[in-house]
């Protein structure tokens, strides 16, 4: 299955549920929200509007909830928003968070050493250089960290024929192809969700 | 038109302060204090204090004690003492007793769900022991201490000060800061409000240093600011990145619920009293950003 057909079931990442609770705004009279907060709305959304398995993993929103403060950081840093106001949109996008995790699934985490030991295993032998999908000058290990590797033996073991995942993780969408055929986990890279979720006709707002 | 039901504690604050203090207060001072010592200490009491030679002061609470004697809540009743004039004292009736009861949990209620609930227990716990356990005369000496209020000619100097040391540990604070630290977060921007607050007061100087006793809010604020610097010194060399969710760690806990109530008071005291609003962001605001709705 490709990630361009529509998904069986979907499973949601930390950044992914941070850049959904990253809808702030407005401030100086422009919403204060990240790039891809909107499609990744709009994706959540058509997975609820459409009856699509949509969920997280529980290791995974506890990481949201921890890298939420850098986040808020950095785009505040982007947008010259002061501490003060960047505490209260921390506030915000803490209660945007819990009201995401309210309306997706909790999907259980099935995943013993062995089955991390091999996805490890799977990386290395397909180990491949991570420059061509980084930001120029920037670097990164092939092999992900075991938390990612968590997270992709969870989506294979949910049952389902095919999981979609959307990540900004250059670890998931450089082995999309191997990915797939290993764990049938359809990986759409972040920045072609609003190619992706056009092709499926599913509306994005402005 | 019916009438509008009063809102607790803000409306009863007089019958909150007698069930803190075992149903009793002797003295008009010391209603007045205590009811002062937990607006200041982010309790959602609604009078203006003054800052009066034996203040802070609200004139109010003599009207607020009778209306809740009309309703039966309290009982008032002047007493003879060994000075000139005679003593107000305050109890709590059956009914205001069964009122506190009922409704204890209520008191509280509109902490219970905020992150600075330890430290506004921890407060309330002080108070009560002070305005239960010293006389009159030592607890006005006490807040006048604390408040800075026997030099009230030099409150605009002592905020000029404050407003110093606030930037200095601000400096401090964020030369040490981890992007990704919710505890870094939360002290810069106490601070960062906190600083607000104080520029806004001097900015305000003619409305505000005019002749007169001055409005308490300014020596609430100011108080507060100078709790915060003490904490974020304390939380120089703090754990960064700890999952505030899930820690375990009772002295972070109360750490960060201290820092987080000073804001809350400096907040309140500054809606209240007319002199800096927060910054608050409503769904409606952010839903006008665009069309998109769950």
């Amino acid at each position: 299955m490709s990630y361009l057909d529509k998904p069986v079931a979907t499973a949601l990442d930390a950044n992914v549920c941070i850049k959904h609770a990253l809808y702030l705004g407005p401030f100086k009279g422009q919403p204060l929200r990240d790039y891809y907060c909107n499609p990744v709305r709009a994706f959540v959304n058509g997975c609820l509007k459409e009856n699509i398995p949509i969920g997280y993993f529980s290791s995974e929103m506890n990481h949201s909830y921890l890298n939420l403060t850098g986040a808020i950081n950095d785009l505040g840093q982007q947008r010259g928003v002061a501490y003060y106001e960047r505490q209260k949109y921390k506030q915000k996008a803490t209660e945007n968070l819990d009201r995401l995790f309210q309306r997706i699934a909790r999907f259980e985490e099935k995943y013993d050493s062995t089955s991390v030991n091999q996805a490890r295993l799977f990386f290395e032998q397909n180990k491949k250089s991570m420059a061509p999908y980084l930001a120029p000058g920037s670097t990164k290990d092939p092999i992900p960290e075991e938390h990612d590797l968590i997270f992709l033996v969870c989506a294979h073991n949910l049952g389902y024929s095919c999981v979609h995942l959307v990540s900004d993780d250059a670890h998931f969408f450089a082995y999309s192809t191997e990915i797939s055929t290993a764990y049938n986990v359809a990986v759409i890279a972040m920045k072609d969700l609003f190619q992706v979720l056009n092709g499926w006709s599913w509306p994005i707002p402005n | 038109m019916a009438e509008q039901p009063r809102v607790w504690p803000e409306e009863y604050g007089v019958v909150f302060a007698l069930g803190m203090c075992s149903g009793e207060i002797k003295g008009k001072v010391k209603l007045n204090k205590a009811l002062a010592l937990l607006q200041r200490d982010g309790f959602p009491i609604r009078n203006k204090f003054k800052n009066a030679p034996m203040g802070p002061h609200d004139a109010k609470i003599d009207t607020t004690a009778q209306e809740m004697e009309k309703d039966h809540l309290i009982s008032i009743k002047e007493e003879p003492t060994t000075y000139d004039k005679n003593r107000i004292s305050y109890r709590l009736k059956r009914e205001g007793q069964t009122y506190l009861e009922d409704d204890f949990r209520e008191q509280f209620a509109f902490a219970n769900n905020q992150p600075f609930s330890l430290a506004l227990l921890e407060n309330f716990k002080k108070t009560q022991n002070n305005v239960l356990t010293l006389k009159t005369t030592k607890l006005v000496e006490q807040v006048h201490e604390e408040l800075g209020l026997d030099n009230e000619g030099n409150l605009r100097h002592d905020i000029g000060q404050v407003r110093g040391a606030l930037g200095q540990e601000s400096f401090i604070a964020e030369k040490g800061v981890d992007p990704s630290c919710p505890i870094c977060l939360e002290v810069l921007g106490s601070l960062d409000f906190a600083m607000r607050s104080l520029d806004a007061m001097l900015e305000s100087e003619k409305r505000w240093f005019t002749t007169g006793w001055q409005d308490s809010g300014k020596s609430f604020i100011l108080f507060s600011a100078l709790r915060l610097i003490d904490y974020s010194k304390e939380f120089r060399r703090h754990q960064h990145n700890l999952d505030v969710r899930l820690n375990k760690d009772d002295s972070i806990s109360l750490m960060r619920s201290r820092v987080l109530l000073r804001l809350h008071c400096i907040e309140y005291n500054g809606v209240l009293y007319d002199l800096i609003h927060p910054f608050q962001i409503t769904d409606d605001e952010i839903e006008s950003c665009d069309e998109l709705r769950a």
